[in-house]
């Protein structure tokens, strides 16, 4: 029969202590302790970059919720990525407002700067492109997100600019 | 709709509509075309499509009105609205048009075509072409096991899947993910969906997402489908089913509303569990009789062939899943000395403590219990055993959360605000089982333990509301008087901590509820229990201060209670039947010619009576539909027809008496049981009590060597209501309700919807010439799309008004949205005796309950076999499909358990079941299965999905090793032939079905093998 294993992961024995006590932070100030899921998402891509399968079923055995329930809080919010990303997450916005102020120049730039198109990661592993249906920034069009950093009233120059400086940084360890 | 009904304008129209539902549901009680997609009559409304739009007026002489959502909008009095109004109509029409720009279009292929609610509504709106020129945003479908199928870019993301799935019935693997434009509802990955409601999926949702993936394999458009209203065979609810058939093959089975019943939902057992009547398993040939032409057996063959037991005498056994006809005519033929049940001594003590319950009170219907505040289920997993029960007290537990919005002016139809609201807020849920159960997540405490402490845990509640009259007490002081009415018994009559726990939150709880409703069932084949539960029932009658529960005997099987009215004190168990026929090689006259043994494989009886059954009964009837252990051993066999081939009665487990319309005709020999026993009674004659009422006159003694009249039958009967009219003529013991209701004058309602197609051309490989239809005597149903029409009645065959060919055309039928049909009919119960109870050898010996854990072995233990939706019911257990879900061996013990023997979770082990007490069947078992530890469980109980030849209140004991790994291969590999075959069945089952819809045969008339 096509069926898949049911797969069960211990959360004592994939989460680190620290993830661990984070989310059981959360969920004690929460009414139930699903509604800790979405905290609970952020910590574990804070830890590790993404949310993989993996992580979705150590969660979701963490706070014994359904982790079909956990899945559709998961991939409801774009800032949960479910896939491997780079050190830096591009968002670039592709709302109206940028349309009308040369996102597409910047978008071509970035492109060609690293080689990469929507949805992926350069080589190295330092950058991931997406777009994003408007950053709130239409008065400072076009606009991009990297990170918790805002950057406005792009150019491709300054956008390739940026993305130099990026890569040049040194992870803070 | 009396005092509630206020007066409201559509269109400048007045409208009696009632202001406790939405406007919405207003609108379609008054019979108005308004369409919609997230509102649901049973899930209420949670604005999410925005197709319901209409305009509101201030007052009468506001011209511009604004846009409002008619399903989240009140009812009040006065209101004035518009449908037709062009900004209200123009902003319906967009809303498909945006739907359809990610629709696929793909109705050719889509098995939802024809009876689309996406079509109708789409047409409803005037939408009409296809002017969006992009791109459609594409999906991957999922694997979601053998019921249901998938399809994603159909969707049309209305969210009634999930309202359905999670929110009504409770499921935990089904959810919606991502956002906008990609919004995708299903599981987290591929498999199985776990609900055993799935299927309603099918039903619920309003275009081709989820599909009937069986129905799908063999498909036919609605519209040539020729369905008859029948009743579901696969548990004792008996919901109301609507079966259709094409080309001599059942294809599927969709919901018939019913507001006292099912309301719009079934089970996966009830939807996919009617795989059986195509199996390749059918009798389709007598056995046993001579047959002179070599074309048909002919009825003279049959008397011919009978003819040698004229005045011989029978016994004769009856079933709980035959229809209340065949059961009641056979006790006649063989006698009521001669008749039994099929029941073993156990369940025969059982029979007696149900009966007795159901003279003292009514079990309520599934709609009362879903008003109920307070649950307890004891003894019975109804999820598995009654699973539309199981739907209706998930709905009885979210009244805490409707009270609670209602306090707050929300009404209950506002669903998301009401859960909202509710938060995890339930209304209590008590379960007292032996295996764990999936009602257990919802429980406000769910106890496990073994029936003899089920029974104590009965018992002592029981103790506490004729003792303590105060029903403010703190749980503390319950606990406290618990205590002290157990003080001075022995260690074994005691109740430990956690029943403490138990037994006083459930007073606590009882006193405070508004309505209670106990549900039980009779599946740990336990009286004392029944009796302690009924004894527990009569004690509230003594206390004013709280409302007397309302208790629900679930039995096993389709037609229990049915069998249950026919038992008397004279009827026999299994094991006394046996042992009046003559040993063998015992040279005495003998009585009994032999054994009638209708739609019944005695599932219970060991191989070694079985053997003796064989061996001691000179001539072996059976009569079934199906081939089972007692058909290939028998002398003759006689081909009867399973629920969809045949008419007859089912009586469900409130005593409701409820009639099953033959969907097509049988190929002959096939014909329904009480056709056969109708010809063999012409031989064998029948006998009729010159007493004449049985349980008319109790108190005067009756003697024993009264007359039995013997009544020589001059005609055979045409039709079940010919049968009915004999039986009344010379049965005082028939139920009259049935002969009363039978008859009804009107023009006969089509079995097929008048757009059936091909209809000249269906036998054109037989021949060219239009076919006669097939003529019936006495039926209220025609084969043919000529006939009244589906309106005339409330056993719709199908359900479909104009410009609404989905099942939710139900509300054109209903007298209110969620009421009963126009057409229904006062339901019909059947009344019963207390004639068995009168027998002694039925009477519960409390003795041995005491006895059995008084001699209790520190080794010893329960082992209880969970049931399964899916495979605990014989008939649904031959579906392919089903076989398919089959699950590898998987015992729950307790941590000590596992700790002494050593073993972990999810080890495979081996575990050998001995027996150490006298009447053992079972002498010793040994099961390769895996270990899962649950910690709450009693150390003196074990649980799993196997079975043991063994009855359960016996304690056996168990010792566990670990298997080795050739054993864990060899099972597992044992394991995969099962499913092997099951696929290879279904299979094949496909193939010859589809090379049957080619050679269909003309039966010109549908009667018995004396109808042409």
């Amino acid at each position: 029969m096509e069926t898949i294993d049911t797969i069960t992961i211990d959360y004592q024995h994939y989460l680190t202590a620290s993830e661990i006590a984070a989310i059981e932070h959360e969920a004690s100030i929460m009414e139930t302790r699903e509604a800790a899921g979405i905290e609970a998402l952020k910590v574990v891509q804070n830890h590790r970059g993404w949310v993989s399968d993996d992580s979705l079923y150590a969660i979701s055995d963490l706070l014994a919720m359904p982790v079909a329930q956990l899945e559709g809080v998961a991939t409801f919010y774009n800032l949960i990525y479910r896939q491997a990303v780079g050190e830096h997450v591009i968002h670039l916005c592709d709302s109206i407002a940028c349309h009308l102020t040369d996102m597409n120049g910047v978008l071509e730039a970035i492109k060609q700067h690293l080689q990469i198109d929507y949805g992926q990661t350069t080589q190295d592993g330092k950058f991931t492109l997406l777009s994003n249906a408007c950053l709130g920034g239409c008065d400072k069009a076009p606009v991009m997100m990297i990170g918790s950093m805002h950057y406005e009233q792009l150019t491709p120059d300054r956008a390739v600019e940026i993305l130099q400086q990026l890569a040049n940084q040194e992870l803070p360890s | 709709m009396t005092e509630n009904t206020v007066t409201i304008f559509i269109d400048d129209e007045p409208y009696q509509v009632s202001n406790t539902d939405n406007l919405l549901a207003g609108v379609l009680s008054q019979k108005l075309n308004l369409p919609y997609f997230c509102w649901h009559p049973s899930m209420g409304s949670v604005g999410a499509c925005r197709q319901c739009a209409v305009t509101q007026f201030q007052d009468e002489n506001d011209q511009h009105g604004r846009l409002v959502m008619a399903c989240t909008t009140p009812v009040t009095d006065g209101m004035r609205i518009s449908i037709k109004n062009e900004s209200a109509s123009e902003f319906r029409e967009q809303i498909i048009s945006a739907m359809m720009t990610n629709h696929p279009h793909d109705c050719p292929v889509c098995a939802e075509g024809g009876e689309c609610h996406l079509q109708d509504m789409t047409v409803m709106t005037g939408h009409s072409a296809r002017e969006y020129q992009g791109t459609k945003r594409t999906f991957s479908n999922q694997y979601l096991g053998e019921l249901v199928g998938h399809e994603m870019n159909r969707c049309i993301t209305c969210y009634r899947c999930t309202r359905f799935y999670n929110d009504y019935a409770g499921g935990k693997d089904f959810g919606v993910y991502g956002s906008k434009n990609q919004v995708y509802f299903g599981r987290q990955t591929d498999g199985a969906l776990e609900s055993e409601f799935s299927g309603n999926l099918v039903e619920v949702c309003p275009t081709g997402v989820f599909t009937n993936k069986v129905f799908s394999a063999h498909y036919t458009r609605k519209w040539d489908l020729q369905s008859a209203p029948s009743i579901c065979s696969h548990c004792s609810v008996g919901c109301n089913l609507s079966i259709g058939e094409r080309y001599g093959s059942v294809r599927r089975v969709m919901n018939r509303y019913n507001s006292e019943i099912n309301g719009y939902f079934l089970c996966d057992r009830g939807r996919f569990g009617i795989g059986y009547v195509n199996s390749e398993q059918r009798i389709k040939q007598v056995k046993g009789i001579e047959q002179q032409s070599p074309l048909q057996l002919s009825a003279l063959d049959v008397s011919k062939a009978f003819s040698h037991f004229r005045k011989k005498n029978f016994l004769g056994i009856g079933s709980a899943r035959a229809s209340l006809e065949s059961n009641f005519y056979l006790k006649n033929i063989v006698g009521k000395d001669n008749f039994s049940a099929g029941y073993h001594n156990d369940e025969m003590q059982v029979a007696v403590q149900h009966s007795k319950i159901l003279k003292q009170c009514k079990p309520e219907s599934l709609t009362d219990i879903e008003t109920s505040d307070l649950v307890f289920i004891v003894g019975e997993d109804i999820t598995q055993t009654a699973p539309r029960m199981a739907l209706s007290v998930r709905q009885a537990l979210r009244n805490a959360a409707i009270d609670k919005a209602s306090t707050m002016g929300i009404p209950s139809w506002q669903d998301s605000a009401v859960r909202t609201i509710g938060g995890t807020k339930l209304s209590p849920l008590f379960s007292l089982h032996s295996t764990s159960t999936k009602l257990d997540d919802v429980a406000e405490q769910a106890l496990l333990s073994p029936v003899a402490r089920i029974s104590l845990c009965v018992q002592s509640l029981t103790n506490l509301l004729t003792s303590l009259k105060n029903s403010q007490l703190s749980h503390i002081e319950v606990e406290q008087k618990l205590a002290e009415y157990y003080q001075h018994q022995n260690h074994q009559r005691q109740l430990n901590t956690a029943e403490q726990n138990f037994v006083a939150s459930l007073y606590q709880g009882i006193c405070r509820a508004k309505k209670t409703t106990i549900i039980t069932g009779t599946s740990l084949v336990n009286a004392e229990l029944l009796a302690d539960l009924a004894e527990l029932v009569q004690c509230f009658q003594e206390r004013d201060d709280i409302n007397t529960p309302n208790l629900i005997v679930v039995p096993a099987n389709c037609n229990s209670v049915g069998v249950l009215s026919l038992l008397d004190k004279h009827s026999l168990s299994v094991e006394q039947m046996l042992d009046k026929l003559p040993e063998k090689n015992n040279q005495q006259q003998d009585v009994y010619q032999g054994v009638i043994i209708l739609e019944q494989e005695l599932a219970r009886c060991s191989h070694n009576q079985i053997q003796q059954l064989r061996a001691s009964a000179k001539t072996l009837i059976v009569l079934d539909h199906t081939k089972q252990r007692l058909s290939e051993i028998a002398d003759i066999v006689l081909p009867s027809t399973p629920v969809s081939e045949g008419d007859g009665h089912y009586i469900n487990y409130q005593g409701r008496v409820q009639k099953f319309h033959q969907v097509h005709p049988p190929v002959l020999p096939v014909q329904e049981s009480w056709r056969w026993l109708d010809m063999v009674a012409d031989t064998l004659g029948i006998k009729v009590d010159s007493e004449v009422a049985d349980n008319v006159d109790l108190s005067t003694p009756r003697n024993l060597n009264k007359q039995i009249k013997h009544v020589n039958k001059q005609e055979t009967c045409q039709s079940l209501t010919q049968l009915h009219h004999f039986f009344a003529d010379n049965y005082a013991l028939w139920p009259q309700l049935i002969a009363a209701k039978a008859q009804q004058e009107s023009k006969p309602v089509a079995r097929m919807s008048h757009r059936a197609s091909g209809r000249t051309s269906q036998m054109a490989n037989i021949m060219v010439h239009e076919a006669k239809t097939t003529q019936k005597f006495d039926d209220s149903f025609s084969f043919s799309m000529e006939g009244a029409s589906i309106k005339q009645t409330s056993d719709m065959p199908f359900t479909w008004a104009p410009g609404w060919n989905s099942n939710q055309s139900i509300g054109r039928y209903q007298e209110h949205i969620n009421g009963p049909l126009q057409q229904q009919q006062k339901a019909s119960f059947i009344t019963f005796s207390t004639s068995l109870a009168e027998n002694e050898n039925w009477q519960e010996s409390k003795d041995i309950a005491v006895n059995s854990s008084a001699k209790q072995n520190e080794n010893c233990l329960n082992y209880v076999q969970q049931k399964n939706i899916y495979l605990s019911e014989q008939q649904a257990a031959m579906t392919p499909e089903f076989q398919l879900l089959k699950q590898s061996n998987c015992i729950f013990i307790n941590a000590n358990t596992a700790l002494k023997a050593g073993v972990k979770n999810q080890q495979w082990c081996k575990l050998v079941f001995s027996a150490t007490g006298e009447n053992m069947q079972l002498v010793s078992q040994s099961v390769i299965s895996q270990i899962s530890i649950l910690p709450n469980l009693p150390e003196t109980l074990a649980f799993g999905n196997f079975s043991l030849c063994q009855s359960l209140s016996q304690e056996i004991e168990m010792k566990i090793t670990l298997a080795n790994d050739q054993e864990v291969t060899d099972y597992l590999s044992s394991y995969n032939d099962d499913i092997l075959t099951a696929k290879a069945s279904k299979e094949s089952l496909l193939t010859r079905l589809k090379e049957n819809d080619q050679t269909i045969p003309i039966r010109l008339v549908s009667g018995g093998l004396t109808d042409a």
